[in-house]
């Protein structure tokens, strides 16, 4: 959300509806850290679990802290189902809202322009990105299934070309020489440079700063947001919390 | 404290309580008159509110949809009655839950085969959009919409049960089924027809509850332990009881959350085994 | 409920053995047949352990042992007792979350965090029988439905304790030693959870035939005569729940010892639900039916669910089943098959001895 910060600074007071586990927890965290950073007010939070899917309590405790923002830092379902209560809500008329973690072109065509409209979302990856290589891929994909490709169809066009290209590298399929391989790897991706650290294997990758465009403004049904912004904020591994890669299960 | 959270609150507890009652009249209906534990009633609710996502959604048949959807989730308990349950009314209590629970399992696995296992939700229709304002509190159009519609649907109820001829065959064959028999009452076909319609009523709290918030195929399951809170804490005899215990228990965990986000259902439960624990509890004489 | 000749019957022998055990003391003039239940369920626990060891890794292995466990702590209530509970979820979940503690927080040994385990157990089941209790049939249900939702909610709100839906991790593993042999975590896990239920089995078969299991029965076939005759009906029910709390909770154990972790599954009403499934699956009234419903309802779960996610719908179909039929579960049916198969070799012998 620090695209978001920057490009309207009067934005001060921010409430946000987390989701009750650690990764609802590390984007709260990271909320925070980047709201003080920015001098802006965090107003307020709300815990829901997993399974919940009526929001209405949280919206109300929302509207009672008066912030500018409504941040939703969950995703999926309930994501999906928290905005549509919040503009069920009239929320949109008192405040702006933002979802942290939108997950790409298939939920947001289930949302529609109406829910979408105005509001602020980050996305992996969006369609109309402007690269050569995005280009060459969404024409591609249109070609060979008669649709806009969304985030999954894009993350396993990636995901495919990175192992390809491991095993291109090291020279075999042995996993671990794979994974040898491909630190340190920077490549093209279609949203732009993107790197994987050798340190942690984290993806160093765009992130992209979405706002849903209104029914008017589209120019065909796929053309759900405009891309405001993309760029990179990462910890390094020791902010993060991971000082060295323990495989899972020692 | 912010009084108008408390008064936002306030409201956002009484719809949530119109849909328990809804749901929880259905299972005290089956519970008072055939002595029944049903635990598949949530899944009653569930299939009810995924018809209404397809019809509303797919289709845009809201209207068509409050109609349609509980009488086919009827005709669906009608169908279960014939087929299973009243295979179970002389098991006793034990047996009965454990029936009606597998029965909800497999309406919870056929519900995932069909609709997926991800949230779904639905828009409310374009005439029941936009907010109502009321002081600094808003209430979107679609939810005083749910409370008018349960408010009339408590009156329907209430007309069946109290005024209708069918009402006075069901009251007396909860009160003894041999004499009404011996009478010349239909017993079965009573027992059908209350159980369809405690099931159609399940279903039209599925269909009001789906534009108010998502529905996983684990709404059932959570709605239903609510419904059986209410369902204790208000008693069996009548309807209004019943209406008011959802209303408490909607209140109690919407106003909760403002005090303690967490325990909300906590103070239900709560208050479930507190009425248990001090009242002789009509459903121990059944 | 149980409205045949035969549970009649054993209804008026559970009555007779009760008072009698509770007029002679503690039976002192102990019947052999006891010591032959012990020493058959010993033989069976050791051939269990030793068939499961042979038949599956032990990923699956373990889970069977737990579940097992769980359920013969549900068979206590509700096949002895003929107390249906929704509680053992919570029983379990006290189990696992008090090892957690006691090890992650407290830095306790496995064994006193075992201890701690089975306090926590005993005295949840306590509670739980002391406020179940007060009512009795479905509002007894009801409440120990409410005391598991309470359990779960209580688990989610005080998340600085109990982490919430992120759970706790890093229980450590305890290796065990045979010998020069240095095992690893799974088999260790594995040899514990088999001691463990050695013991459950054993104790719970010799339960079943002490006086407090044929007082149990008798409750379960008619409270108010066991009422009648003198005996503490609720103060029977408490104690039942105590000891079921602390074999669940004991379950519950050896299921954190195992994934050396908890999360609030191990809590839910779900988890209750499942051990319940398996204890009336295999048959509420013998310890080898728990057993039985633990190897299916694990390996159905585990085998079934890879090749069709929907798995669940059979365990309904077997749950309705048992309810409309099948009220003996599986062991039931084995042992009403064994009967009738007797039967019929019987009537065949003396057909072909009237024959020739």
């Amino acid at each position: 959300m620090g695209p978001l910060l920057k490009l309207k600074p009067e934005l001060k007071r921010w409430y946000t509806i987390t989701t009750d586990y650690v990764f609802g927890e590390g984007l709260l965290t990271a909320t925070k850290d980047l709201l003080a950073e920015a001098g802006a007010t965090h107003v307020g939070n709300s815990y829901h679990s997993l399974d919940e899917t009526q929001f209405s309590s949280y919206l109300n405790n929302a509207r009672a802290a008066n912030p500018d923002v409504l941040l939703l830092l969950n995703f999926g379902g309930q994501s999906t189902t928290s905005l549509k209560q919040a503009i069920s809500f009239g929320l949109r008329d008192e405040l702006t809202l933002a979802m942290a973690v939108s997950s790409g072109l298939e939920q947001l065509r289930a949302l529609g322009p109406e829910v979408l409209e105005g509001v602020y979302m980050g996305g992996a990856y969006w369609h109309t990105v402007d690269t050569s290589r995005n280009k060459e891929f969404v024409d591609a994909f249109r070609g060979e299934y008669g649709r806009t490709p969304g985030t999954l169809a894009a993350q396993g066009y990636e995901g495919a070309r990175m192992i390809l290209e491991g095993v291109a590298r090291a020279g075999s399929q042995d996993p671990e020489a794979v994974i040898e391989a491909l630190e340190g790897y920077t490549y093209d991706a279609l949203t732009g440079p993107s790197e994987i650290r050798a340190d942690d294997h984290q993806l160093l990758k765009d992130y992209l700063l979405l706002r849903g465009k209104a029914r008017a403004e589209m120019a065909d049904e796929d053309d759900l947001v405009e891309v405001l912004s993309s760029g990179q904020s990462y910890k390094s591994p020791s902010e993060a919390g991971c000082d060295a890669l323990v495989p899972l299960g020692e | 404290m912010d009084l108008s959270l408390l008064f936002a609150q306030f409201l956002n507890g009484i719809v949530i309580g119109m849909v328990y009652f809804l749901l929880a009249f259905g299972l005290s209906l089956i519970f008072g008159v055939q002595n029944f534990v049903n635990f598949a009633h949530g899944s009653l609710f569930l299939i009810g509110a995924y018809l209404g996502i397809t019809m509303a959604g797919r289709l845009g048949w809201f209207w068509p949809a409050i109609v349609i959807v509980p009488l086919l989730v009827g005709g669906i308990g009608m169908a279960i009655e014939w087929l299973l349950l009243r295979r179970l009314y002389a098991a006793g209590h034990i047996y009965q839950i454990l029936g009606t629970y597998g029965l909800a399992l497999v309406i919870v696995e056929t519900v995932i085969l069909v609709w997926g296992p991800f949230t779904q939700s639905v828009d409310a229709p374009d005439l029941l959009r936009g907010v109502f304002r009321i002081g600094s509190a808003v209430v979107p159009v679609y939810r005083v919409f749910v409370v008018a519609a349960t408010g009339l649907i408590g009156l329907i109820l209430w007309f069946i049960i109290q005024r209708s001829r069918f009402g006075l065959q069901l009251k007396a064959s909860a009160e003894s089924s041999e004499m009404s028999a011996a009478l010349g009452v239909n017993v079965p076909s009573v027992f059908r027809r209350t159980f369809a319609l405690g099931a159609a009523t399940a279903g039209i709290a599925g269909v009001l509850a789906a534009p108010m918030q998502g529905v996983t195929p684990g709404s059932g399951d959570e709605i239903m332990g609510i419904a059986f809170a209410v369902v204790v804490i208000g008693g069996l005899t009548t309807i209004s009881g019943v209406f008011l215990a959802s209303l408490a228990v909607g209140l109690v965990q919407s106003i909760g959350i403002v005090f303690w986000p967490e325990g909300g259902s906590i103070l239900v439960y709560v208050l479930m085994a507190l009425v248990l624990l001090t009242t002789r509890h009509e459903l121990a004489s059944a | 409920m149980y409205k045949d000749a035969s549970a009649r019957n054993e209804s008026g022998t559970a009555l007779t053995v009760a008072t009698k055990g509770i007029a002679v003391g503690h039976l002192r003039d102990r019947p052999p047949r006891e010591q032959r239940t012990v020493l058959r369920h010993l033989v069976f626990a050791i051939g269990a352990v030793g068939a499961l060891a042979v038949a599956l890794p032990p990923s699956l292995g373990t889970p069977i042992l737990v579940f097992s466990m769980a359920a013969i702590g549900c068979n206590l209530l509700l096949g002895t007792g003929g107390l249906l509970s929704f509680g053992q979820g919570a029983l379990f979940g006290a189990g696992a979350y008090a090892f957690t503690l006691a090890t992650v927080r407290g830095g306790s040994e496995p064994l006193v965090a075992l201890l701690v385990s089975v306090a926590a157990g005993t005295a949840g089941g306590a509670f739980m029988g002391t406020i179940s209790s007060a009512r009795r049939g479905i509002p007894g249900v009801m409440l120990t439905f409410a005391l598991a939702q309470l359990a779960v909610f209580s688990v989610y709100a005080f998340r600085r304790i109990t982490g919430g839906e992120d759970g706790i991790r890093g229980v450590p593993s305890t290796l065990l030693a045979l010998g020069p042999f240095q095992l690893n975590h799974a088999l260790s896990t594995y040899v514990v959870s088999a001691l463990l239920f050695t013991l459950i089995v054993v104790t719970a078969a010799r339960l079943n035939e002490s006086p407090l299991g044929y007082a149990l029965k008798a409750v379960r076939d008619n409270e108010d005569r066991v009422a009648a005759i003198g005996l503490h009906v609720r103060q029977l029910k408490i104690t039942a729940f105590a000891i079921s709390g602390a074999i669940t909770a004991t379950a519950g154990a050896a299921h954190t010892l195992y994934l050396q972790s908890v999360s609030i599954d191990a809590v839910s009403v779900g988890t209750g639900i499942a051990i319940l499934m398996i204890s009336i699956l295999g048959g509420s009234r013998s310890v080898a039916g728990a057993v039985l419903g633990a190897v299916v309802f694990t390996v159905l779960s585990d085998r079934l669910a890879l090749v069709w996610s929907r798995w669940p719908m059979l365990l309904g179909i077997a749950l309705i089943l048992s309810a409309i039929g099948l009220r003996g579960g599986l062991w039931g049916l084995i042992t009403d098959l064994r009967a009738w198969f007797r039967l019929r070799m019987a009537a065949l012998r003396h057909e072909t001895r009237v024959g020739t």
